[in-house]
């Protein structure tokens, strides 16, 4: 890429970015909703690992992987691991840097299906290089 | 009639917080071929070179096509590992709940609950 693909690259992905947080700010507003009440990790719990996750978040260079798991077993915090999940979401959304969320769920969501339309969301508005790179 | 149009120099993406995508309980995927799929796809958009910072954030049981996946040579060098345990010693990546001090945790849930037992009472007792 030459200098002037790349600034012109840099501006539109950074206005594609703004309209996609924008939409999806809706559409997490509408899931919030519908979640309602929801549980989830209290203020001032689980904090070590809640700032380990936030740590990796905010790294400004490397893209990453980040996985969170667990063995399953009784005692192992489950409820409090997807809340954990949840909060994380929630604070990403409110520093409008949830650029989608998907949950898997045998009973409603048990395929990729409906994740690919928050990817498409999301990728589709990249230019076109992004979008020969993945499955959309 | 001739309006000025202003645009303000966007700054570089690369400047702005890096964005997070969540996608929680993987183990709910029943197609385990779509789930390592996705995985390997997740892994290859990271990948590309000009791509801007982001940040997939995964959470799921550990299960064995799972710890597969992330095993793969192009999906390994991306991960970081939080495996969250009931026990055993806990190392840099490792979150386990034994060495973590849940007092505080557990103080402020009681707290929580019988701020909402007093609620209740209140309303309880709100004579009809």
């Amino acid at each position: 890429m030459c200098d002037d693909q790349r600034r012109n690259f840099h501006l539109l992905s950074f206005t594609c970015s703004l309209t996609s947080l924008t939409v999806l700010e809706g559409t997490w507003a509408r899931l919030a909703q519908v979640r309602q009440p929801h549980p989830k990790c209290l203020d001032g719990t689980w904090v070590d690992l809640l700032n380990y996750i936030h740590d990796l978040l905010d790294d400004p260079k490397n893209n990453q992987f980040i996985w969170l798991h667990h063995d399953g077993t009784a005692g192992v915090g489950k409820s409090a691991f997807a809340f954990t999940s949840l909060k994380v979401a929630e604070e990403m959304n409110v520093e409008k840097r949830l650029a989608g969320e998907h949950f898997f769920s045998r009973a409603s969501t048990p395929n990729t299906a409906q994740l690919d339309i928050s990817l498409r969301h999301l990728f589709t508005i990249l230019p076109p290089i992004f979008q020969a790179s993945g499955r959309m | 009639m001739n309006r000025a149009i202003h645009i303000n120099p966007a700054p570089d993406i690369r400047r702005c917080p890096p964005l997070s995508f969540i996608v929680n309980v993987l183990d709910e995927c029943t197609s385990e071929s779509e789930l390592t799929e996705l995985i390997l796809s997740f892994a290859r958009v990271l990948r590309e070179p000009d791509f801007p910072v982001i940040h997939i954030l995964l959470t799921s049981r550990s299960e064995s096509h799972i710890c597969k996946a992330f095993q793969n040579e192009e999906v390994h060098p991306l991960a970081c590992e939080i495996p969250v345990k009931t026990s055993g010693v806990g190392v840099a990546t490792i979150i386990s709940l034994d060495c973590v001090d849940v007092d505080n945790d557990i103080y402020i849930s009681l707290q929580y609950s019988f701020r909402e037992l007093s609620w209740l009472e209140i309303i309880s007792s709100f004579p009809y």
